[in-house]
Formats: C-alpha cells, structure tokens, sequence
C-alpha cells in the first residue's frame, strides 16, 4: 500500500482529533495549511513506510531562490483512504519541485476537494497517522547528496545556499585531476 | 562656622552611582586653614580640594558617571535594536517561509553582532508580540541561531518558557527554535518538551528535532 505525503507549514492539528469536529468549530489553520489554491491539495506518493523518497522530497520542496533550508514536516494519507473510504477524485500532475527525476516519476498527485466537508473529512484522514519531521541537518544532508547525484540542478541553488552546504560542511569543492594532453614527441609522431 | 574633628556623611545624592555603592561615604576633614572634602567609592576616589573655610552643605549637583554614559550607550542601542527588528518583522509573510528565513537571519546577525543589548532587546519585543504568533516565529528563529556565546544560556530560556506558553502556535514556534540551536541546553530542553508532551503532536515534533 503507498501513502501521500503531504508537506505541512503549521496549523493546530494537535487540536484535532480522529472523530471531530465536523461542524463549524473545525479550526480554520488546519485547513489553511492543508489547501492549495483552486481546491486542491498537492501530495508526493511514497512507500508505506516512508523510506529514503521521504528524504528526496523533503530536500526536494525548497523553491530555487531559497538561501537557507530549514525542518520539513510531513503528513500522510493512504492510497486506500483516499480513493475508497473519503472517495475523493484524484489525478496524477508532474511536479514542480526543484528534482527533476523526482518530478518526472509520476509521484505528484492532486486531491481535488469540492466542498468545505471534503477539506474535513481529508485533515481527518490525515490526522489518523503520525506525522513526520526531518530536521535542518537532515535536510541539508540530502539536498547535498540530491546535488551530488545530480537530482538537484545547479541552477536551482541560489549561490548563498550553495555557501552555506560548504561552511557547514555539507559539502565539499574538490578539484578533478587535470588531463594533461600527451605531448608529441618525435617517437610518437 | 568652624568644624573640628572629622565629619562623615553618607552620601545619599538619588541616582548618584556612590549613593547607590555599599560603603561610599564623604569625609569631610576641617584644618581651619582651608576644606578638603575626601569622596570616595567602592569604584574611586576623588580629592576636593576648597579654599573657604566653611562647611559643605549638600550638594545640588548631580555626578555624570561612567555608568550613565554606559546607561545612555546602552539604552540607545536597545532602541537601535528594536528598530531593526520591528523594521525586519514588518516584511514578515504567512506564506512565504524563504522570505520569513532571511528575515531570521537579519535579527541574528544583529544580535550576534551587538550581544547583549540585542538579545535583551529581543526577548523584550518578542513579549510584545505574544499575542502575534506569526511574526513570533521568524523573531524567535532569529534569537536561536545568533552565534553569541554569552547570551546562549539565557536565549535558550527565554525560548523554553515560551515553549510552556498557552497558545499552541508560540509553542510550536519556540520548539522549532530550540531545534535550530547546538547548545547542550537548547537540546536538553527539547528532550524534556518531548517527555512532557509524550504522545502528543509537539512530544513528536521535539524529539524529531533532536534526531
């Protein structure tokens, strides 16, 4: 069984529990974190349990200008729940983060949520299981070694991150050895 | 008038630094020849030296001290500080945490440079802000990652009250930043956090940032 990850920026989810509210008391920063624009909400498919592609995305989902990398907490839903017990239309999108085989794989997906009920029902579902945070140093380490295995495109690293992998140590500037051309020499001519 | 003998009085002069210092007194010594009045304190000593022969009433003049002008300084870097900070915390937006990240780094940077009196500064702000969870957290990611070995035990505890705070969002915010620090303490604290908070979402999320 896979499971969506969803990166998730704050909110009082604490204050939720699995069976309530449904009403009008739901708190509000729980789906503002949850909602994307256009009523959706973007997720990453990984496997159940994460493993090393939970890393991948957390070094993943920083935006190009970004000059520091910080925490990532996630959230996760099953496939199962989404598609079979909330019934909630999905598609599969390419994704837009700054791993372009990551973006390529086809594990970006989009709940679409209709109503207010649907964005409930869906932080519920989230809810159910415990969320997960990768500290600073763990992100940094895997976005050094997203640079390394070239996921990562030096274009999308602002020169002030790439500063900072190289003073704390994330990273290291080695020189390839030079290729001296051979020089013709009156044997070899 | 003629005095004879020495005289000792307590010199009570209200914000006068050798009022305020245990055992500073003024000796006032009579030879009828001329006056010299001895001030001393437990930081100095100073002759006044007088030719009149008369008594020295109490004095209407007030001292400027080393430590009103260290007072001054001080109090105008506080006030430079704040303006910065609050400056900083104006560009502070919901959604954009690269945005909130670089304004972290400019209070930082700002209390790593002037010490003290930022740090200080600082904590002051981020109790007028209490109420303003948002722009707590870029304040207090800030007064974490300052690399100011002097104030680190005192920024570490000013972040650990507020991780007992009632509201979950300065809660939340001040574990993050416990989380961004190296200090022994910083990392003590967040182990304790995630005892207390066992099984709950910010027991998880300290311990997390302890990993």
């Amino acid at each position: 069984m896979a499971l969506f990850a969803r990166k998730s920026r704050g909110g009082n989810w604490e204050s939720l529990t699995a069976d309530g509210p449904f009403d009008l008391s739901f708190p509000t920063d729980v789906l503002a974190d949850m909602l994307d624009g256009a009523n959706e909400v973007s997720v990453w498919r990984v496997e159940d349990p994460p493993g090393v592609e939970l890393e991948i995305l957390a070094a993943a989902l920083h935006a190009k200008s970004v000059e520091n990398l910080t925490d990532v907490t996630f959230r996760f839903i099953s496939d199962w729940q989404v598609k079979e017990k909330l019934r909630l239309q999905m598609r599969q999108t390419p994704g837009e983060s700054v791993d372009t085989p990551l973006n390529k794989s086809g594990a970006h997906w989009v709940i679409e949520t209709n109503c207010v009920d649907d964005a409930i029902r869906l932080a519920h579902g989230f809810k159910q299981r415990s969320p997960r945070t990768l500290n600073r140093a763990a992100v940094m380490r895997r976005f050094a070694l997203s640079i390394q295995e070239k996921r990562i495109s030096d274009q999308n690293i602002a020169p002030r991150l790439w500063k900072r992998l190289i003073d704390d140590g994330y990273l290291a500037v080695v020189a390839e050895p030079e290729v001296v051309a051979e020089q013709a020499t009156p044997a070899n001519r | 008038m003629r005095h004879s003998g020495a005289l000792t009085y307590l010199n009570t002069m209200p914000g006068g630094v050798m009022g305020n210092a245990t055992g500073a007194g003024v000796l006032v010594v009579d030879t009828s020849t001329f006056l010299s009045v001895n001030s001393n304190s437990s930081t100095g000593t100073m002759v006044i030296t007088q030719s009149a022969n008369q008594a020295v009433a109490s004095p209407a003049y007030t001292f400027s001290t080393t430590v009103d002008q260290y007072k001054r300084i001080f109090s105008a870097q506080c006030d430079r500080v704040s303006n910065y900070i609050f400056g900083q915390l104006e560009y502070v937006s919901r959604s954009d945490d690269e945005q909130n990240e670089s304004i972290s780094e400019g209070i930082a940077n700002v209390i790593s440079l002037v010490g003290e009196p930022a740090a200080y500064t600082a904590f002051v702000e981020a109790k007028m802000l209490k109420d303003n969870p948002g722009m707590l957290g870029p304040l207090f990611i800030g007064i974490a990652t300052a690399d100011h070995k002097e104030t680190e035990q005192d920024r570490v505890e000013a972040l650990r009250r507020y991780a007992g705070d009632e509201n979950y969002r300065v809660r939340r915010a001040a574990i993050r930043a416990l989380g961004r620090m190296e200090a022994p303490a910083a990392q003590q604290a967040l182990k304790d956090i995630s005892r207390q908070n066992q099984g709950a979402e910010l027991g998880q999320y300290a311990a997390a940032l302890l990993r």
